[in-house]
């Protein structure tokens, strides 16, 4: 019978007896399929150290050999985002606008080089690192050299683009205030840090209209003109990308630089804070607390906990919120490592009719990692996802890529793959127990909501319009 | 180029293996060949319903999430207008419990009232999150039905509206399940570090007994050639004036999808397309414009979608943008411009074939489109096209008298 099948959960199951269909399990149609196969558990994830090199001025490229056509993805990670900035806004303006520009280059020209040869360039800000992004066919990288070059050490930044780049973005900004989900990441981040923290300041139509081009100029011949980057080149690794390297990023002098100077994070006053957003049929709930660094000795086995917990689409949170109850398409937790400061956080878009419930549930999924240690089955079924995510964080040059540029962005060293899966292997649910009693608390974590109907004023709910 | 090998069990179902032996990992992907397309004009969204259900167990497993994330494995799905998709990830050493995985589902899922009720929720959330709760999120359901008036693409594979997937019953579940998730009516192909001999083995041995279903044939309405532009207003709470076009074009296997194509790159690939350079960086007329093709197998559209920029006079921008995009049609595109559509298609293809994963989709996809060759025969079709056959699709496509128009305007006037 079909309520044998789960848990026997009947009553609904019953009514199925009614309809005019076969039972399924006696259907003629259904074949006998062979008992389940063996499992073979991972054991061991074998990453090969990417091979470094060391440019002449002491620039170090990682490079990660290994793809079946002539291709290349080269990333040169530079100290320049929003830690480096003088004014709010600029670094990330600085990053998206160096590509518009260069010594005997429009934007049009640097576009057009870039594009006729197949390949794609892109400059993205972020928080501490701006990254230059190069993928293109080896076989075209001499005639890219030059643009290349050319935005690196001159970008020049035209006077139209720049006012372009302030008018659209003003544009962009309104229809992403618009989005519950946009509007609780940044009413996070400035919960955690204040709005004057690099971390933590939110951009708006009014920050975007103050930049000019001079501190965009100013910026990049301060930072990407001249700090020191590290590189990141993954594909088929041929003299021709050396060379390319060498010429583009290796020659010039490039030092060490310093972060402005900018004061203590200045979390909110209340931990709880609810932004009415009317009409929204959809709430954007955020848990979120400041948690250690990657290089912790508690980061590990808490990275293990946080699968547990909503890191992955069997997690605790989304079994029950999503799976069992309906009340989100998705919910997750995880962390976030920036140089100088790392937060955890659960993020959700649920239904604004049971935003209440849900809140209750995550509170109620974390006293239960406190309370109760996690079964064998559980943590066996974690150990083996995370190591096959493993396996395939390392699989093929582009992926290897993107976990060593995390390795170095983390400050860590090249065997903490090895690590993590020794961690992965051999944490106890004793431990992991200890760690959600440490850093799992609900004295201590931001709830924040944006969206929130109308009735649930009406019900009591503890939240105060911000 | 991606070597493969194919075969075909009795039952009809097809399989197709890629060896990669520098990959730990195995793809294993399953393409079932029913969309959105396929649904009633009454019973929208239910393909994409179904979708979820496919996880919700099966005869002889549970939760299919669970074991597959305990044999290391990930997975995910997608539904789209023509197909739905389903992928594992897994470390090779167990592919064979994707095959179990796959196998037991393809052979009978758990039809539960319990499982229906949570999806419909699910989805129901899906749906607010994707298409109500967002500016501009219901643009495609009144495009579709702009532009299609008897072809079941005018509605969107979310589903017409939410009452639809509401009212999705356990005897929907069942029929479309036996009318379309039979073994004649799929596609299994699998990539990574395998062996082909391996790979045969366990298909024969977990799909083989399966039973095959109905031979499963599509009579859907043809769209009647548009004769007259069309043309909506929508005013809403959105902050800022969008304009979308679309005109019909051809379907995804005619001969003239890759001139098509290459026209939409033309226009807008990167940041060198025309209308990115003219009417965004040059003109200022447009803060975003680009040009796209769905792609669709049936009769398919070719888009221009575009934010008005702060404060220009709509017909003014609308005018230049006519004007870039008659000028396709009276004048050929330079063999520079040509030039970089084809490299930037090479490109495109070698990245593409990096991961196990991405090789698995294109082999089934390719299969279903026809034949699993052309995987390796698309770049040289792309490689083929002139420039005098971009002017002459941009010709028959780009007609004003064909041309649909969306003003999705902001209900207050926008402020300069």
């Amino acid at each position: 019978m079909m309520g044998f099948l789960k848990s026997p959960d009947t009553a609904l199951h019953t009514i199925e007896i009614l309809t005019p269909f076969p039972h399924p399990f006696q259907n003629a149609n259904m074949a006998q399929l062979p008992p389940a196969p063996d499992m073979h558990p991972i054991t061991d994830a074998h990453f090969v150290h990417p091979e470094k090199r060391v440019l002449s001025n002491g620039v170090p490229l990682y490079a990660i050999d290994g793809a079946a056509d002539d291709i290349l993805k080269l990333e040169a990670v530079f100290p320049a985002g929003r830690r480096y900035e003088t004014a709010p806004g600029v670094s990330a303006a600085a990053a998206k606008l160096m590509t518009e520009g260069a010594p005997g280059l429009n934007g049009s020209a640097i576009a057009e080089t870039v594009e006729r040869y197949g390949a794609s360039l892109k400059v993205r800000g972020g928080f501490d690192y701006t990254t230059l992004q190069l993928q293109g066919l080896n076989r075209f990288l001499d005639r890219l050299l030059p643009v290349v070059h050319g935005i690196v050490y001159e970008a020049s930044y035209p006077e139209k683009e720049c006012a372009n780049y302030v008018r659209n973005n003003r544009q962009k900004i309104k229809i992403r205030e618009q989005k519950v989900d946009y509007l609780a990441d940044n009413g996070m981040r400035e919960a955690l840090y204040g709005p004057q923290h690099p971390y933590g300041y939110k951009m708006t139509g009014e920050l975007f209209s103050s930049l000019t081009r001079q501190s965009f100029l100013d910026h990049h011949r301060r930072t990407i003109a001249q700090s020191q980057p590290f590189l990141i080149a993954a594909g088929r690794i041929t003299d021709q990308v050396l060379d390319f390297a060498e010429a583009a990023f290796g020659r010039a002098v490039r030092m060490p630089i310093a972060a402005t100077p900018y004061g203590a994070a200045q979390p909110a006053a209340t931990l709880n804070i609810h932004q009415f957003k009317l009409g929204s049929v959809q709430s954007a709930l955020r848990f979120a607390k400041p948690i250690m660094a990657k290089s912790h000795e508690d980061y590990r086995p808490f990275f293990v906990l946080n699968t547990i917990l909503g890191g992955y689409f069997g997690s605790r949170l989304m079994s029950n919120i999503r799976e069992d109850k309906g009340y989100t398409y998705g919910i997750y937790s995880g962390m976030t490592h920036l140089d100088d400061a790392s937060y955890f956080y659960i993020s959700a878009e649920v239904g604004s009719h049971v935003c209440q419930p849900a809140i209750t549930e995550v509170y109620a999924e974390m006293q239960r990692l406190r309370d109760i240690p996690v079964g064998d089955e559980e943590l066996d079924l974690v150990r083996n996802y995370l190591l096959g995510t493993i396996l395939g964080s390392i699989d093929g040059p582009f992926r290897t890529a993107d976990t060593v540029r995390g390795i170095l962005q983390g400050h860590l060293p090249m065997d903490y793959v090895q690590q993590l899966v020794d961690t992965i292997r051999t944490v106890t649910p004793v431990q992991l127990q200890a760690l959600a009693n440490r850093y799992l608390r609900q004295d201590d974590l931001l709830e924040l909501v944006v969206g929130w109907p109308e009735e649930a004023t009406v019900l009591g709910a503890n939240g105060v319009g911000v | 180029m991606i070597s493969y090998h194919q075969h075909t069990l009795t039952n009809g179902l097809r399989i197709l293996v890629h060896e990669d032996p520098t990959s730990p990992m195995a793809a294993v992907n399953v393409l079932y060949d029913v969309g959105a397309r396929d649904e009633e004009a009454g019973r929208t969204g239910f393909a994409h319903l179904f979708e979820h259900l496919m996880f919700g167990g099966s005869a002889g497993v549970p939760e299919f999430d669970t074991v597959l994330q305990r044999a290391g494995g990930n997975n995910n799905a997608y539904t789209t207008n023509d197909l739905t998709n389903y992928y594992d990830v897994l470390p090779a050493a167990n592919l064979e419990t994707a095959f179990w995985l796959e196998a037991d589902r393809m052979n009978l899922l758990d039809f539960s009232e319990r499982s229906l009720d949570v999806q419909r929720k699910v989805v129901c959330e899906e749906f607010k999150e994707h298409y109500i709760n967002q500016p501009y999120g219901d643009v495609w359901h009144k495009l579709r039905a702009l532009v299609y008036t008897v072809h079941p693409y005018r509605w969107p594979t979310i589903g017409l509206e939410l009452s639809h997937v509401e009212e999705a019953s356990l005897d929907d579940v069942r029929n479309f399940f036996y009318r379309f998730y039979r073994p004649n009516n799929a596609i299994l192909a699998v990539s990574g570090g395998v062996k082909t001999g391996q790979v045969l083995e366990l298909a024969q041995k977990w799909f083989g007994g399966i039973e095959q279903g109905a031979p499963n044939r599509r009579n859907l309405p043809e769209e009647p050639f548009q004769r007259g532009p069309r043309q909506l207003t929508v005013e809403a709470d959105v902050p800022v004036d969008m304009l979308y076009r679309a005109w019909p074009m051809c379907t995804r296997t005619h001969a003239d999808y890759h001139a098509t194509d290459l026209l939409s790159d033309t226009l807008s690939a990167g940041d060198s397309g025309r209308l990115h350079r003219r009417l965004v960086m040059e003109n200022e007329l447009f803060s975003d414009l680009e040009a796209y093709v769905t792609g669709s197998f049936d009769q398919g559209l070719f888009v221009v979608e575009g934010k008005f920029a702060e404060g220009v006079d709509r017909a003014e921008a609308e005018a230049a943008l006519d004007e870039e995009l008659q000028r396709m049609r009276r004048e050929p595109v330079s063999e520079e411009e040509v030039e970089k559509a084809r490299n930037q298609s090479e490109a495109y293809e070698a990245f593409g074939n990096v991961s196990v994963l991405g090789k698995a989709m294109k082999l089934a996809y390719y299969e279903l489109l026809g034949d699993a060759s052309l995987v390796n025969e698309e770049m040289e079709q792309y490689r083929r096209v002139t420039a005098a056959d971009i002017q002459r699709v941009a010709d028959e496509v780009l007609q004003p008298e064909r041309c649909n128009t969306l003003h999705y305007l902001a209900k207050e006037p926008v402020l300069s």
